[in-house]
């Protein structure tokens, strides 16, 4: 059964195509929540929230493709998280970090695994987390993430900068 | 972007979770999503539900029918107390005039005429063969049941305690409590009345014959 045929069962509340949907995206959509949150339990949570915003809302969804819709629910995954650590009040802290100064050709991050990787994006303090994964993996702007974090560009920026070099010092102890 | 920040976030991207039960998360949320959907038990404890439920249904319909005939008892009585001497009075109902009469049957009867009764309550007989009160009479003070007084001169405990006359003792509520409570003492009344229904029982009036079944007199 095609995504769009599981998406229409969705939409007339058929409750084996949303087990389906919800099988095939649950575990992808986790990892996205714990990559923001951290804690699995939270995460979970925020998964079941996610589903549970997106089958109730689904009629104002339009279908444009797998990718489009994946983005979509991640989105939706996203969200809820930001509006978690809203809650939590996260400080996006500035540390010191002369010592995190490391060239990019020090970087083996093809030798690594997605899991290695995952797991030292966990490491990184809350702030920096969250900016990065904001830029990097959900690719949007420091405008755009200044507007959700409720942050200046400016902070943004530096976040994020201090992330990638705090990542890739882990990176690199990680290799050796 | 840069050409690390691709390769992590493809990494990223496809990593999963692998120590993830999604049924166990489905089912969360399907609870979530229909709340008023309870998951269906096992048989083995939907039997022991039904058959727990059909102990206290019967316990509380056997507790509900005893008060239930213990009301309708008393309601009965109150109706013949109340509703079938006026029957008499109206002539629907006319009372058997017993042809002889004990001492206690005298203390009973009422002023009227033996020809033409006019009871006001109903009256009270007793069966033939059982001589229900040998002692001293209750109310009247008659101490020799064995010398009937006339029947025109009969004194009842009713007239007695300066009620009309030719009103006799009723069926009490107390008499019906005897019958249900019979652990209880009884008053001679009570007695009395356990005879009545002994004969009401035996289908017979104190003569010993046999009432028809659409007999409505109550006699005691």
């Amino acid at each position: 059964m095609s995504l769009a045929h599981i998406l229409e069962g969705c939409r007339r509340r058929e409750r084996n195509a949303q087990r389906q949907l919800f099988h095939t995206y649950a575990s992808q959509m986790l990892a996205v929540c714990i990559r923001y949150v951290k804690r699995k339990e939270d995460a979970e949570e925020l998964m079941l929230q996610g589903f549970e915003k997106f089958f109730t809302q689904i009629h104002s969804f339009t279908f444009q493709g797998e990718a489009a819709f994946a983005g979509y629910l991640k989105r939706i995954m996203v969200n809820e998280c930001l509006m978690l650590l809203r809650k939590r009040k996260v400080v996006f802290e500035e540390i010191d970090d002369r010592s995190l100064a490391i060239t990019q050709a020090e970087t083996p991050v093809e030798r690594l695994s997605s899991k290695e990787i995952f797991e030292l994006i966990l490491k990184l303090p809350e702030g920096y987390a969250t900016v990065f994964n904001l830029f990097v993996i959900e690719d949007l702007s420091h405008k755009e993430i200044a507007r959700l974090l409720g942050i200046t560009e400016g902070t943004s920026k530096s976040q994020l900068s201090k992330a990638r070099a705090l990542l890739q010092k882990m990176i690199t102890v990680h290799g050796k | 972007m840069e050409n690390r920040d691709r390769q992590i976030s493809d990494k990223v991207n496809a990593y999963r979770i692998g120590d993830f039960d999604p049924d166990a998360g489905w089912a969360q949320l399907e609870q979530r999503l229909y709340p008023r959907k309870k998951r269906i038990l096992s048989w083995r404890y939907a039997a022991a539900a039904c058959l727990i439920a059909c102990i206290a249904g019967a316990f509380l319909y056997s507790n509900h029918s005893g008060k239930t005939a213990h009301r309708a008892g008393l309601a009965a009585v109150r109706l013949m107390n109340n509703t079938l001497p006026a029957m008499v009075n109206d002539g629907s109902l006319h009372p058997p005039v017993p042809p002889e009469k004990t001492g206690i049957q005298q203390q009973f009867r009422s002023h009227a005429p033996v020809a033409k009764p006019s009871y006001t309550r109903m009256q009270p007989v007793v069966e033939k063969s059982v001589p229900l009160h040998t002692g001293p009479a209750i109310a009247t003070g008659t101490t020799d049941p064995q010398k009937p007084e006339p029947v025109t001169a009969a004194v009842t405990p009713a007239a007695s305690a300066g009620k009309p006359s030719g009103q006799l003792p009723v069926l009490t509520e107390e008499a019906f409590e005897a019958v249900v409570n019979p652990g209880k003492p009884r008053s001679e009344k009570q007695k009395r009345f356990l005879k009545y229904l002994a004969a009401r029982a035996r289908q017979t009036d104190y003569t010993g014959e046999k009432l028809s079944s659409s007999s409505t007199i109550v006699k005691f």
